[in-house]
């Protein structure tokens, strides 16, 4: 090409880029994420399946890390002392310590236990009832609730749009110049979709890296046993360890928290509460919705002998005989559940601050 | 877009054919630059005379009790069953406003608007390039509708921090009313109402007694909403009775349900200005 040509193609190509800015102003509605961005790309392991992203919030590595600075800032809450984090610890598989419930910026207690954070981009509603519709929006739920982070949002909204350097980091992941709710869930959704794990024994296992002990093998055969555990009837084995559904499982004898009841205003689901996932059990103590149980031991005999003939009893309990495991049976599940514990994921530094 | 698209087309080519000569590249330049001017002459308004094909249509909503303007903080109206009460707080959303012509056609402005009767800038439904036509009825929803009612990652009129979306069942309030009444023992005593969840979406028809007829000039729609209206179906409500709905029990729907039918009544075509 001749220097006449180079011209040319330089004149040519300014133009071409003139018009384009000046069709795309009017015309183009705004993108739900801004151009140079890097895709954050999930990485899944084997012993899960693929998981989907809404298409409303892709997942970027900008909108990741703005999610996490959020996750860990207490100017979410109402005196700014108290962050997601601070009741959601990555050593507790993201729940709060060993505590029954949670207390919050007024120095009052929460009714249900706090739950941990993995692998929620597996399930489909959030809370112990299901009330909040995604993941997005479970984000205003704690950050609103008077007996945990009790914040207004238009604070938020103001402090947020006042701070030296988040208006920026907004900008680069949203294109607004101005904060807004939604920003801030999709943010936080983001990072909590990062946080997977699927690197326990159990999965070893499952790969062929690790063994189990006779003991951990006679725990898996009860739990999948329906004469015996019959745990997998709702912590499906393997993957995500939990269907997800709601149950009454026989906690109450008349009903003290209506869990599932209260979302969806239908008698028969009085007392239902969703299943958790297994996964890292050994490190989410005290258990239950309200953490009634210290103990895996405690769990698991409620299941065993304990459970009450309730109204809404989940039908696989209310067929199933009580006292089908011997106090050696109780350990070898126990024993069991231990290997769903993923060290890999409690150390895992990307989810640090 | 179309735009867009031609420059795309020229981006590509310009890649492709390096060896080009220099007439081709003055040609293409000529193009863009026609793209150019094609694109500025948008934004020109068109000749005087022609009538536009379209105009802007506002509805304009007007709050108030019995014909009276509506006045926050004040124990002054009385409703159908003569219990004395006040308005502090009167919010709704009206969504997918539909004009509709004689023979079944409508347009649907697509909107979500959030109405506080506090703020009349906000008392006000935007329909932008309203095709010419006469349309003879109006129907909205009060409320939102299943597609929109389930997630709150969303902005403008439903932006949660506007106060509307419940955090704990993920859905909107479509409908508050709260203020105070006097009790049958003459005590002064808290008014809620909400009305939430799916259920209860409220479709209201408005037939316009003198059609709107849009023929390239902006047009005003008045209509009212005559608070006490609500309080009268299927039978007179009762504050000592029916205080506090907010339709998070089984005990508030069968209530709600009758009520929802009373919008038909309580939203009334005014005018066209």
């Amino acid at each position: 090409m001749n220097k006449l040509h180079k011209l040319s193609l330089a004149i040519l190509l300014s133009l071409v880029f003139i018009v384009f800015l000046i069709g795309c102003k009017k015309e183009t509605p705004t993108p739900e994420t801004v151009a140079g961005l890097t895709p954050y790309v999930l990485q899944i392991p084997k012993s899960l399946p693929p998981m989907v992203i809404p298409a409303s919030n892709p997942m970027t590595e900008e909108g990741v890390a703005l999610g996490k600075q959020l996750f860990f800032d207490p100017i979410l809450s109402g005196d700014n002392t108290m962050a997601c984090a601070n009741c959601h610890k990555q050593s507790f598989a993201f729940s709060d310590s060993t505590i029954q419930f949670s207390i919050g910026i007024d120095k009052l207690p929460g009714t249900r236990n706090a739950m941990p954070l993995v692998n929620l981009g597996y399930q489909k509603q959030f809370f112990w009832d299901g009330g909040a519709a995604d993941l997005e929006s479970q984000v205003i739920g704690p950050i609103q609730n008077p007996v945990e982070m009790h914040e207004n949002l238009n604070n938020v909204l103001a402090e947020l749009n006042a701070h030296p350097t988040y208006p920026a980091l907004f900008k680069k992941v949203f294109g607004s110049d101005k904060i807004g709710t939604a920003m801030i869930m999709k943010a936080i959704a983001q990072y909590e979709r990062t946080i997977i794990s699927g690197n326990s024994k159990y999965d070893q296992v499952k790969a062929g890296t690790a063994s189990f002990t006779p003991q951990e093998q006679r725990g898996m055969n009860w739990y999948v046993d329906m004469k015996k555990g019959d745990c997998a009837h709702c912590h499906v084995l393997g993957s995500t360890f939990s269907d997800f559904e709601y149950r009454n499982t026989g906690l109450d004898s008349l009903t003290v928290d209506k869990g599932r009841g209260r979302i969806t205003l239908n008698p028969t689901d009085d007392g239902k509460f969703k299943t958790p996932s297994l996964r890292n059990i050994a490190l989410t103590a005290p258990y239950m919705h309200d953490g009634r149980f210290k103990t895996l031991e405690e769990c698991i005999q409620h299941y065993n002998v304990g459970f009450k003939y309730t109204a809404n009893l989940d039908p696989n309990l209310d067929n199933i005989k009580k006292g089908r495991l011997n106090p050696a049976d109780v350990q070898d599940i126990i024993a069991f559940l231990n290997t769903l514990t993923d060290t890999e994921f409690i150390s895992n530094p990307k989810f640090k601050k | 877009m179309l735009v867009s698209n031609q420059v795309f087309v020229l981006f590509f080519n310009s890649y492709s054919i390096e060896k080009m000569n220099l007439i081709k590249y003055t040609s293409l330049a000529f193009i863009a630059i026609t793209a150019l001017t094609a694109c500025k002459e948008k934004t020109t308004e068109a000749p005087a005379k022609v009538t536009p094909p379209t105009a802007n249509v506002d509805l304009l909503f007007s709050n108030e009790v019995d014909g009276q303007a509506l006045e926050f903080g004040q124990l002054k109206y009385t409703n159908a069953a003569g219990n004395l009460y006040q308005v502090d707080l009167l919010k709704y959303y009206v969504t997918n406003v539909k004009l509709m012509k004689a023979d079944s056609t409508f347009i649907n402005l697509e909107n979500y608007d959030l109405i506080n009767a506090a703020d009349p800038s906000t008392c006000v439904v935007n329909g932008l390039n309203i095709p010419n036509g006469t349309y003879t009825k109006i129907i909205f929803n009060i409320g939102l509708p299943v597609d929109r009612n389930h997630t709150g990652a969303q902005d403008g009129d439903l932006e949660p921090a506007k106060g509307m979306i419940w955090d704990w069942n993920t859905g909107y309030v479509f409908f508050k009313h709260e203020g105070k009444y006097k009790n049958s023992s003459n005590q002064t005593k808290s008014l809620v109402f909400h009305f939430a969840t799916d259920r209860a979406l409220t479709i209201v028809e408005m037939p316009l007694s003198s059609p709107l007829v849009v023929n390239g000039v902006d047009k005003k729609v008045f209509l009212k909403f005559n608070l006490n209206k609500l309080y009268t179906t299927p039978s007179n409500v009762d504050f000592n009775v029916d205080y506090d709905r907010q339709s998070s029990s089984n005990m508030d729907f069968p209530w709600l349900d009758n009520l929802k039918l009373s919008f038909y009544d309580a939203f009334i075509f005014d005018r066209i200005e």
